[in-house]
């Protein structure tokens, strides 16, 4: 492999694995946003997403979009559950809602490890063959995605800043008070701001099932990268969500090519402590 | 402060009344099963634990007889989540509740017990790697019951004579205990057998994209990439990505379930993929049997796990009827020397040269390759004889 | 908050009993039982550390971290360099508390909120440090055979009993201390920090220096906690102090009841049991323990502590009178 397709290479791994990410990130960042608090289950979502969609698409052959549409209903649906039942009996206390639902996700995943057993699974490709991109092979799948990661945030902008309901959301996130003398109706813009994080889950889970591998665990090393994302480039803040998702995709990327997984491990961690004790908020976080 | 005092006596009374009872009834031959059910690595626990589910049903249809009196098995499981410290829990558990023999998985898991396990003189099995820090002269009492890394010295010499265009290997590994192990012997099988081994990488267990590995991999040109340890869903992404990045040589991919991953790498990346130590289609009529059972319970595919563990319960019940006796110490004995007639063919405990003493198991090795979209097998690897061994372990 | 309604004869009275009772533990206790009540020891090491950083407001997700450096420091003080368990005891606690003086200045800084991100940060590193460097560190794998305290032949595999005496002995220290601490003056000032730094400060209260305080001796202890494990458990390894154990014990504190000093002490007791009634029940603990999780933090918002004395105690005070 030549030092250009390597570099080449490198770059695109690091973009595309950025902005898939950085799919996730969005949507617990956009409920901290809203909310102040930090939905873990996010990560079991994508998780049980990824389960619908192998069992509608890949089992029951029904087609993609189809299927991805009822896969957003259904996990907006869950998503809205634990809402309405776990956290809003909690009155959405930070530190208590991040333990129910990591009791509420553990639980979750054990259930799932029974239910569906050890056999690790994937979704057929809606992308197939392999493209080149500067000369350099890239399959078409990667890419396809991360053009789609690229359109859902766009999408997602329009929505926040040039829709009603979106201008809404934005109020509940700047000052719910205010909003709600206003006659926002802030429970609503909380079911929401749900559904919009959920649907994004559900996409991420697709995706990612198509991707990778499909299996209880797999919501957790993105989870992962998401806190380290969401640490960096501050909480509630998507613009640092995309920002910090696209470089500690191209760092992972480049250190881990370069030096092994290893000192990548390090890498990463060393410059998140360093950004953190500079600016502990991250490039656009909330001044606490 | 004295409600605290008063809530803390009620918690210490409940406390001791209900951990006293005793696990092991009368008639009953209890193994303790410390098994990895959650997390990850819990694909391989759950086909252990069905492999063990099996074994349980066939010999409890008619029991077994030791000193004139009926006994069936009774497997407890135990999850150790693949965390040490549940597994000493697990341990401590089985040990105060009379348990004195113990099935286990994981190398991380199983190799923080053995100190106490011998010690206790409690035997245990494993089916796991972890080398001569489970399996040693120090530890009388446990046992490695499927060929793990010692499998690359039968695996080696076979790969050199059937391609012997092969001059460059590359190794890749978790970076865990299994992974290291597995590491370490394989550089030296290649190495002694005067190939060159070019990358011998890690990766985190679990990570999720596998392009950065794979680019340093195939940056090396290697003509055999060895997966050593790598486990799950781990071999489907890592192939996939080495495809996708243009590796075109030979690949081969041990404690492997075929079709799972065929699924994740996608069947055109898997093919030409060789599987030392799987089963393709059943080859005897013991792996015909296992096949059958499992698909009628579970449905395909068959994990290869469950394969690897249909033999030893078998064999440890065997080695107790022989040993006539529940006594650790003396079953251990009769079950270093047993020889059995595996689904694999002959199989008995070995490596003496490598651990001091006889205490890893020893069986023929089937081969498949991965061509048009199904495992085919290929060979049945016969074990290599002692001397062969030491030489490949010589530094 | 209950200080004040510290009753010291009957306290004193409690403590003694479950003194005794403790010390008479291992005569009707199998090795397991044994087993599990040192698990609960080491927990509540953990938990009363943290809380007593948590009175003043900072949550922490590091002690896994201060825990992994104590661990280590007496693990290759003994291994390596061959020194008595003893004497590794204090420097357990000492260098992580060290360590953790600038560490923690450079988080006190960080307000609120971001205070648990920095410290969450700071438990990867350690991990990862411990991680990269195989020699001495033991790298992913870990370091294995750590020696059981002297004497060696007392401190078998086979008898827990002197463990657990050791266990129950470290555990009341750090109790005690803590207790001490959080009752003292120190203790009032972070108390006062919690309710309203801003207002302490104006009052000619130095916020900073007692949040470090707080924090090192948090350190301190976690570090002894780290260590009393490795000598116990023989094994270390980034795969046993991860973000995984900070977070539970953060559940220890809060299903325990945050707000005061038993709390912490019974919710480690609680939730180090409830896992073990379900051990034999295999795939299905961890699904049970995450249900009782939601279900305690449902109906049980201030804690197991607070849930008994804003009901039970009453409904019993009603029964028997006035104590």
């Amino acid at each position: 492999m030549g030092d250009l397709s390597l570099i080449i290479q490198m770059f695109m791994t690091g973009i595309i694995m950025g902005l898939i990410y950085m799919l996730v990130a969005l949507g617990i960042t956009l409920i901290f946003g809203v909310m102040r608090i930090v939905n873990i289950i996010h990560a079991e979502l994508t998780m049980l997403a990824a389960f619908f969609m192998y069992y509608m698409f890949e089992v029951w052959h029904i087609p993609f979009i189809i299927a991805l549409i009822l896969c957003s209903a259904v996990i907006s649906l869950i998503g809205i559950f634990f809402q309405r039942y776990l956290y809003k009996p909690l009155k959405y206390e930070i530190l208590n809602v991040l333990i129910i639902a990591a009791g509420a996700g553990t639980a979750v995943r054990s259930a799932s490890w029974i239910i569906f057993g050890p056999i690790a699974r994937n979704i057929s490709t809606v992308f197939p063959g392999m493209i080149r991109i500067l000369g350099t092979p890239v399959s078409m799948e990667r890419v396809a995605v991360a053009l789609i990661c690229v359109a859902l945030t766009i999408a997602l902008y329009i929505f926040l800043y040039k829709t009603k309901t979106g201008k809404s959301l934005r109020a509940v996130e700047q000052d719910s008070e205010a909003a709600a003398v206003l006659g926002i109706s802030v429970d609503r813009v909380y079911v929401i701001v749900f559904i919009v994080s959920c649907s994004l889950a559900a996409v991420a889970g697709a995706f990612t099932g198509m991707l990778f591998a499909v299996e209880p665990e797999m919501g957790n090393d993105p989870f992962l990268k998401c806190i380290m994302i969401l640490m960096i480039g501050g909480m509630g803040s998507i613009p640092g969500a995309i920002l910090a998702g696209l470089l500690l995709g191209l760092i992972d990327s480049f250190t881990e090519t370069l030096f092994g997984g290893e000192m990548a491990f390090i890498i990463g961690f060393a410059l998140l402590m360093l950004i953190l004790i500079i600016r502990p908020r991250g490039f656009f976080g909330y001044e606490a | 402060m004295k409600k605290v005092i008063i809530s803390l006596i009620g918690v210490f009374l409940a406390f001791s009344v209900f951990f006293g009872a005793s696990l092991v009834a009368a008639k009953e031959f209890v193994v303790g099963s410390n098994l990895v059910l959650s997390g990850p690595g819990a694909d391989g626990g759950i086909a252990v634990q069905r492999a063990v589910e099996r074994t349980t049903e066939i010999m409890n249809k008619e029991g077994f007889t030791v000193q004139g009196e009926k006994y069936t098995v009774n497997p407890v499981y135990y999850d150790s989540k693949y965390v040490p410290a549940e597994s000493v829990a697990n341990l401590e558990k089985m040990l105060s509740g009379g348990i004195k023999f113990i099935y286990s998985m994981g190398s991380g898991a199983t190799v923080p017990l053995v100190e106490k396990t011998t010690v206790a003189k409690v035997f245990m099995m494993a089916s796991c790697s972890g080398s001569d820090h489970l399996t040693s002269a120090k530890y009388p009492y446990s046992f490695r019951v499927y060929p793990c890394n010692e499998a690359a010295f039968a695996v080696y010499p076979w790969l050199v004579k059937t391609y012997p265009q092969i001059k460059n290997v590359a190794h890749v590994n978790p970076s865990d205990e299994a992974g290291f192990t597995e590491s370490e012997t394989r550089v030296k099988c290649a190495k002694n057998l005067g190939l060159k081994n070019v990358a011998n990488e890690f990766f985190k267990r679990g990570a999720t994209d596998y392009y950065p590995v794979a680019t340093r991999l195939v940056g090396t040109k290697p003509d055999l990439i060895d997966f050593g340890g790598t486990a799950g869903r781990d071999q489907g992404l890592l192939a996939k990505a080495l495809r996708e990045l243009g590796y075109k040589g030979l690949i081969t991919v041990h404690y492997s379930n075929p079709a799972v991953f065929s699924q994740i790498a996608g069947a055109d990346n898997a093919e030409g993929v060789l599987f030392p130590n799987s089963v393709a289609e059943p080859q005897t009529p013991g792996q015909q049997e296992a096949h059958d059972w499992y698909v009628k319970k579970y449905g395909p595919p068959v994990p290869g796990m469950f394969y690897d563990n249909v033999d030893p319960l078998f064999m440890l019940v065997e080695a107790v009827k022989k040993a006539n006796s529940f006594d650790p110490v003396k079953v251990s004995e009769v079950f270093r020397n047993l020889q059995w007639n595996s689904i694999f063919g002959p199989m008995y405990m070995g490596m003496e040269s490598l651990y001091g003493l006889k205490s890893s198991a020893c069986r023929p090795i089937p081969t498949g390759v991965f061509k048009n979209g199904q495992l085919k097998h290929l060979a049945t690897i016969p074990w290599p004889s002692d001397e062969a061994v030491q030489k490949l372990n010589a530094k | 908050m209950k200080l004040n309604a510290l009753d010291y004869k009957s306290k004193g009275f409690g403590v003694v009993v479950l003194i005794v009772l403790l010390f008479l533990a291992p005569l009707f206790s199998s090795q397991f039982q044994l087993h599990v009540m040192i698990t609960i020891c080491i927990n509540v090491m953990m938990a009363i550390s943290m809380w007593l950083l948590s009175t003043t407001g900072l949550i922490s997700f590091g002690q896994a971290g201060f825990m992994f450096i104590g661990a280590m420091t007496s693990t290759l003080l003994v291994k390596n360099l061959g020194w008595l368990f003893w004497p590794c005891i204090p420097l357990a606690g000492i260098v992580p508390a060290l360590i953790c003086i600038p560490i923690g200045r450079l988080c006190i800084r960080v307000k609120g909120v971001y205070f648990f991100i920095v410290t969450l940060a700071f438990g990867f590193v350690v991990n990862g440090v411990f991680a990269y460097f195989r020699n001495p560190f033991g790298g992913w794998y870990g370091i294995l055979h750590i020696p059981p305290p002297e004497p060696h032949h007392l401190f078998t595999p086979l008898n827990k009993t002197p463990f657990y005496y050791l266990a129950i002995v470290l555990t009341f220290i750090t109790c005690w201390a803590v207790y001490r601490i959080s009752c003292s003056r120190m203790g009032m000032t972070l108390w006062s920090i919690k309710e309203s730094d801003i207002l302490a400060e104006s009052i000619g209260v130095n916020v900073t220096k007692y949040k470090l305080q707080a924090f090192v001796v948090s350190a301190f202890f976690a570090g002894i906690a780290g260590t009393y494990y490795a000598h116990y458990f023989s094994y270390i390894g980034p795969l046993v102090f991860t973000f995984n154990m900070s977070f539970n014990t953060l559940i220890y504190i809060i299903v325990g009841g945050p707000l005061s000093f038993s709390g912490p002490i019974v919710g480690a007791a609680v939730l180090t049991l409830i896992p073990e009634f379900f051990r034999a029940t295999g795939a299905y603990q961890m699904l049970i323990f995450g249900v009782v999780l939601v279900l305690s933090m449902l109906f049980m918002p201030q804690g197991i502590v607070g849930l008994v004395e804003k009901k039970v105690f009453p409904l019993l005070r009603k029964r028997w009178g006035n104590h």
